[in-house]
Formats: C-alpha cells, sequence, structure tokens
C-alpha cells in the first residue's frame, strides 16, 4: 500500500526537494545580514518573496490540472504530492520572506490567509488519509443504495410481524418506517438524530413484553437502527470533504487575490 | 433506464443529502472580490480618487489636510482635491484607506505623515526621491559632491530605511551606514586624490591611528590636525602648568583646610552635550585650595583672578584705604606682611612705608611667589600698570597665556555618559601626566579594548562606522574640504 501512495509517491521525491527548498531558504536567512531587520524588502527578502509568489501560483494550478481530465502532464499523484510537500514549504519560504514579522495589512493579511490555507491543506491531508478506510468500513463493502434495500426488505418483514403485535407497537412500527434519516439538515454533519423514529421504535418495543413477535421486531428494529447509522455516517464522512474543498479552494482564492494586492502595493508605494 | 422505479423517500433523503453543496464558486468569487477591493482598489482610489469621490468623503470630514497642519512644519504638503472648508477634520488621503498598504511603523519624527503616504511617495511605482527627503531635509550636506560616481548611485533611502519601527531610522543611522562606507574608504586616494584621510576598511583591523585638532594659536582659533603617537602624549601648547599626576595622587594633596584627595570629577564636570565638559574655571575648580589672598594678618581679601591691572588696582586701593583708615586694620600696617611664618621680616628691597610701597611688596609676592607663578607663567614686564589706573605706578607682569580648551575630535560621535562604567582612568592617563601641554587623548588601542569592527566578537561591542562617524559633513568648511579633496577624481 506505501510504495503508491500520494505522500511517498517516487520514494518521496516531493517531500526531498520542499526539505531542500526550506533548508536553502533557512541557511540563506540565517547568513544573511542586511543593514535592517529582515524584511521583505531586502534582497533576501524579494528573492524569497518571488519564490513564495510563483509558488502559490503553481499550488493553484493544482485546481486547473486536477479538472484537466484529459491532461498527460504527470500523473495525479505526484501533482497532489507535490502539491502537499511544496504547500507546507511554502509557508515557511514566506515566514523567512516576511521576516517573522505580521501586521494588520495587506501584507499581513496576505500572510495569514497563507497560513489558513496551508493548515486547512494539511487538514485535508489528515482527512485524505481517514476517509476511504473509514468510508469503506461503514459501507462494508455495499453500496449506500445496497443498504438502502436492506433497510426496506427489514421493514417489509416488520410489516408482516405487524398483525401480531399490539397496537402502540404496531404504530411505533410504521412510524419508524415512515421517519426519515434526519430531523434537519444539519444532521448530515453530525451523524446523528435524536428524533430518530427507529430509535423511538425500539423504545417502544423493549416495553412491550416479551412476546415471540414483538422479539422479532425488535431484533429486526436493532437491525434497522444499525443500517441507518452506518449510513448516517457515510453521509457525515462524504459532507465533511465537501466542506474541506469549500473552504481550502475559496481561501486559495483569496489568498492569491490578497498577493496581487500585496505585490502591487509594495511597487506601487516603492 | 427502462425499469425505473419511483425513488422511496429514504432514497430521495440520501439523493437529497448527498447532492454536492453549491456555493464554491460564489464564495470564491466573494473572498476574492473582497481582497482585491479593499487591498487593491481603495488604497488605490485614496491615493488619486475621482473629483466626485474625494468631495463627497469631503462632506463626511474623511479627507482634510487639517490632521497633520501645524504652521511651524516645513512642509504644508498641498492637498491633491484643492482647498477644503475650514471646518473639514479628518484624514488626509480618503479616508486614509491606502493605509492596509502601510508596509510598517515609522520612525517617531515621521509619524506626524503616517496617515500621508503621498508626502514621501508621491509617485506610484517609483522609489521614493531623494527631492522628496529635501523637501524637509534642505539643509544636509551631502558627504561627496554628486561628480564622485558611487554618490550619484546612492539615494537618500538607499541608507535610510523607513517603516522599521520607531526608532528603526536613529538604530540604522548608528549602525548601518557602515556597509557601504569602504567601498571609497578603503582606497580612498581613488577617490579623492588630494585627500588627507587615510585607509580603512574596517575598526578592528583596518583603521588608522585617531586625528586630533591641536590648537596652533593661543586663543585656540587656528587648529592643525596631528595624528596620535602609538606611545607617549601628544603635546599642544599652553602656558598653563598643571601636573595631573601631583592633583591626582592618592595620598592626596596639601590645601589651605588640610588634606585633599582629589577626584576627575572635581573639576570636570560634563556639559549638556555630555560628549564634552564645562571649562574649568579657576573661581570654580581652583581657588578655594589656591586662594590669592594677600596681607594674610590684616584680612581675608584676595586679588581678583584676573587681568594684570586689576591686580594692581586693587592692591594700590587697598594700601591707599588703610593709610586714609588705620583703624580699621587689626594691626599697623606697617608689620602686616610679618603674617607669614618663617619668612624674614621685610622684604630688603622695599621700603614699607608708604601705600605704594606695601602694594609693590604684595605684588611681588602675589605674582613672582605666592599665587601667579604657581600656575602661570609670568614674567616682569617693562613700565608699570596701565596709565589712569590706581595700579599706574606699580611694576607690572605679563601672564602667558592658556591656550582655551576645545574639542580635539569635534567630528566624533562620543558620549562620556554612555561610557560611565568604566574609570576616567581607563582611557586617560591623567594620573601620570605631568604637564598641561600634554593631550590626554586615548589612542585608538585603547578603544579597542572594547571596540571591534562590524563583525560580532564575543564580550565585545560590535562597532561600525555609523557609532562614531557622521555621515552628512556638519559645517561649510567640512563640504569644501571634500571638495578639494575629490577634485580631479576619475569621474
Amino acid at each position: 500500500m506505501f510504495q503508491d501512495h500520494f505522500l511517498s509517491y517516487r520514494r518521496f521525491i516531493y517531500l526531498k526537494t520542499a526539505f531542500l527548498l526550506t533548508l536553502l531558504a533557512a541557511a540563506f536567512y540565517i547568513v544573511d545580514e542586511p543593514p535592517v531587520p529582515p524584511n521583505g524588502g531586502t534582497l533576501l527578502g524579494y528573492v524569497l518573496g518571488t519564490i513564495a509568489g510563483l509558488l502559490c501560483l503553481w499550488l493553484l494550478a493544482f485546481g486547473v490540472r486536477k479538472r484537466a481530465y484529459r491532461s498527460d502532464t504527470g500523473v495525479m499523484r505526484g501533482w497532489l504530492s507535490a502539491h502537499v510537500y511544496l504547500g507546507v514549504a511554502v509557508l515557511i519560504v514566506a515566514t523567512l520572506h516576511a521576516g517573522f514579522q505580521l501586521s494588520w495589512t495587506v501584507h499581513g493579511v496576505t500572510y495569514v490567509l497563507l497560513v489558513i490555507v496551508v493548515v486547512s491543506g494539511m487538514t485535508g491531508v489528515w482527512m485524505y488519509f481517514r476517509y476511504p478506510r473509514q468510508l469503506s468500513e461503514v459501507l462494508d463493502g455495499k453500496t449506500p443504495d445496497a443498504l438502502l434495500r436492506d433497510i426496506a426488505d427489514l421493514d417489509d418483514r416488520c410489516a408482516q410481524l405487524a398483525p401480531d403485535c399490539p397496537v402502540p407497537v404496531r404504530a411505533a412500527l410504521a412510524a419508524a418506517a415512515a421517519g426519515p434519516l434526519y430531523a434537519h439538515r444539519l444532521q448530515r454533519y453530525t451523524g446523528r438524530n435524536g428524533r430518530c423514529a427507529t430509535a423511538a421504535c425500539l423504545r417502544v418495543l423493549t416495553a412491550a413484553g416479551t412476546a415471540k413477535a414483538v422479539q422479532s421486531a425488535y431484533e429486526l428494529q436493532s437491525l434497522r437502527l444499525h443500517l441507518l447509522g452506518r449510513l448516517r455516517a457515510y453521509v457525515r464522512l462524504r459532507k465533511w470533504a465537501e466542506v474541506w474543498l469549500l473552504f481550502h479552494v475559496p481561501m486559495s482564492l483569496a489568498l492569491i487575490a490578497a498577493l496581487v494586492a500585496h505585490v502591487v502595493a509594495v511597487f506601487f508605494y516603492w | 433506464m427502462g425499469e425505473e422505479r419511483k425513488r422511496s423517500p429514504l432514497e430521495s433523503e440520501l439523493d437529497r443529502a448527498l447532492t454536492p453543496q453549491g456555493g464554491r464558486r460564489p464564495l470564491s468569487w466573494f473572498a476574492v472580490i473582497i481582497a482585491l477591493v479593499a487591498g487593491l482598489l481603495l488604497p488605490m482610489l485614496a491615493f488619486a480618487p475621482p473629483p466626485q469621490v474625494a468631495a463627497l468623503f469631503a462632506q463626511f470630514g474623511l479627507v482634510a489636510e487639517k490632521v497633520n497642519r501645524a504652521p511651524e512644519l516645513k512642509v504644508q504638503p498641498t492637498p491633491w482635491y484643492g482647498e477644503l472648508p475650514a471646518s473639514a477634520t479628518g484624514l488626509r488621503t480618503v479616508a486614509a484607506l491606502d493605509r492596509v498598504w502601510d508596509a510598517g511603523p515609522l520612525s517617531t519624527a515621521h509619524q506626524p505623515w503616517a496617515l500621508d503616504c503621498k508626502a514621501c511617495h508621491s509617485e506610484p511605482f517609483a522609489r521614493v526621491k531623494d527631492a522628496d527627503c529635501l523637501t524637509c531635509h534642505s539643509t544636509l550636506a551631502q558627504h561627496a559632491p554628486d561628480d564622485v560616481s558611487s554618490m550619484r548611485a546612492q539615494r537618500c533611502a538607499s541608507c535610510h530605511r523607513e517603516h522599521h519601527g520607531r526608532f528603526g531610522l536613529d538604530q540604522q543611522n548608528r549602525q548601518q551606514t557602515a556597509s557601504e562606507c569602504s567601498t571609497c574608504h578603503a582606497d580612498i586616494k581613488k577617490t579623492a586624490p588630494k585627500t588627507e584621510l587615510r585607509n580603512v576598511r574596517d575598526f578592528a583591523d583596518e583603521h588608522p591611528q585617531f586625528t586630533v585638532r591641536i590648537a596652533t594659536s593661543a586663543r585656540a582659533d587656528a587648529f592643525k590636525r596631528v595624528t596620535l603617537p602609538e606611545q607617549g602624549h601628544l603635546e599642544e601648547g599652553t602656558a598653563l602648568k598643571f601636573p595631573h599626576d601631583v592633583h591626582l595622587d592618592k595620598k592626596g594633596i596639601a590645601g589651605p583646610r588640610g588634606n585633599k584627595v582629589m577626584e576627575c570629577k572635581d573639576c570636570h564636570v560634563p556639559d549638556s552635550t555630555r560628549t564634552s565638559f564645562k571649562p574649568v574655571t579657576m573661581r570654580d575648580h581652583c581657588q578655594s585650595c589656591h586662594e590669592l589672598r594677600f596681607e594674610p594678618a590684616l584680612s581675608g581679601r584676595q586679588v581678583p583672578h584676573g587681568s594684570v591691572d586689576d591686580v594692581l588696582s586693587t592692591l594700590a586701593e587697598f594700601y591707599g584705604f588703610l593709610k586714609v583708615e588705620p583703624h580699621t586694620a587689626p594691626v599697623p600696617p606697617e608689620i602686616g606682611y610679618r603674617a607669614r611664618p618663617g619668612k624674614p621680616d621685610k622684604p630688603a628691597e622695599v621700603k614699607r612705608t608708604t601705600p605704594y610701597n606695601n602694594a609693590e611688596a604684595a605684588a611681588r609676592e602675589l605674582f613672582e611667589k605666592t599665587s601667579c607663578v604657581v600656575c602661570h607663567d609670568v614674567q616682569r614686564k617693562a613700565g608699570g600698570g596701565a596709565p589712569n589706573t590706581p595700579g599706574a605706578r606699580l611694576p607690572s607682569w605679563t601672564i602667558g597665556a592658556v591656550t582655551p580648551g576645545h574639542a580635539w575630535m569635534p567630528q566624533a560621535r562620543f558620549n562620556h555618559d554612555s561610557h560611565t562604567m568604566t574609570e576616567c582612568k581607563t582611557c586617560h592617563a591623567a594620573e601620570r601626566s605631568k604637564k598641561a601641554t600634554e593631550v590626554l587623548m586615548p589612542g585608538i588601542k585603547v578603544c579597542r579594548d572594547c571596540h571591534v569592527g562590524a563583525t560580532a566578537v564575543a564580550d565585545k561591542v560590535r562597532s561600525d562606522c555609523g557609532l562614531c562617524h557622521g555621515f552628512h559633513p556638519k559645517s561649510p568648511a567640512h563640504v569644501a574640504s571634500v571638495k578639494t579633496a575629490v577634485a580631479g577624481a576619475k569621474p
């Protein structure tokens, strides 16, 4: 598994590249003795700034490459690998470019946006690592539609048991079959439904005695609740992956806009 | 596709839940537009707004020239939007929207213009021009004339980099002028063929011995530059007799009120510059021991420490008065001089009979034996005191000229306050100095005990050129001398 992972792509070639870049930048930063405190306006400051700026543009190009399905400029795994490692490196280069100075100006805000984008990128890597495994665990080899069919199957069997059950149980079984996955939209992100009809039905069944039909219905509803839980977990993971993109991409674009403003500002009031 | 069945409610709900959220595109546009408007468009608008916009903002007091207007300022920036009603107050650019471009805090002296970027950045996409600096700093002299090619390439901002904190410029003036000095000064003859300066690269290992300015006239109005010797002391002419070693004897020195152990600060009091010292005066620093008394048995009177004629007149008047009013004296004036124990009763050559005789005897004592001669070069001169003064008939003397104190290194940035952690004698060898003519300035070796050059060394003070040297000449004479020095250099 490991050898074809995006992080280990071609024996960590991009990790090595990023490390070398960072190391070089840091070495120059340490050796450099500018006449004023280190900042973006010294010679090294301009050089590091140019590198960081160009890297930002290149990192953004990942979004374009990702959609260019017919492109054959490198494999996607390689692009992602470079995107991740150089994305972290650019934060370090930009920090050295700024000489560790921060202010609430267009310059400081550009840096803050960079931090936000890179940190959110790291979160993305973390999600990228966990989610595929979690998704396959949740689905356990099935598709969401298959899970839904299982649920429909359970509902049919419960409907057959219903006439043998007491009246309250009958009503609860019907409510469970008609009950929605979520009580409101935000539950898609939490994966929980406190007002789940199936859970309510189970409570009714627990109190409904030990008749055989009730016992069977209890087992079926337990299974139903379990399947609902898996569906909700699946939806939750999918939604958070979307939320991540909804954050990372607009922030990246805002960063590029701020970067343009930053560069123009520097030379406007040179 | 043909047997498409109706989706169950649960299936539809799942479909809906899994439908990708929209909004990535609008959110992106929103973020980009916010960043471009606040970070680019509004500041540019503040720099050069259409007149209608300026007028609109002015109505709300968001544009005005008043905030930084102070009559004493040389620069009264002309507002780009024209004159406004006097009631308008506020900011000098449109709501100072360009403040988001601020590259860092200005130094304290420039902070009145902190919201007026155009005061210095007069032209967009151009580096700050010297002309912008010289609007205010018009009196600053150039280090070297523009015909020196290396100076032509330098802008004010090559050395003075703003936006580096409240004390950024101060700091730079001390330390950062260093980096470029050796470009010319390592081989100064190349740039200034006629200069007297010697090459310098770094204080630590390539800096000439100090040169001091020595007075060539007794009035200290003419000077020459002399390099300090490696051993011993340079001498500067003065007719003063003052042995530092006697006064600084650790066992003390005998005075009228007993033994006194003296310290440097008893005479040398720093002046307001903290670089130099207030002049040492007879009255404040010497006279408490070196009294100018005469006739001690009769009176506590002292002659003034002034001109010879003042002294002679004082003596003549004193004895004249005693003659008229003898009862004011505790003992008869004829024997008054006996008060000096262990001395012969009467000086043989003077008959103490008349007031003039008495005054003459006292004058001889003062000038030639007890007082003046102790510190001064005293010569008897032909004739008497100034005509038409009470002392006209008395003999007279000339006192050798004492060269007044003056700065030996007038251009150096040196502050004694910064060196109070060490004793005076660490640098000034006064305790062994026997003559007042000795220039007790320390040589470069003494400074190098603590100071190194531009490269940091443990336990030493890193010293760039700017720590001791100024860059801009301070006097017209200095400017002229630089001009002469560089004459004939290859452009």
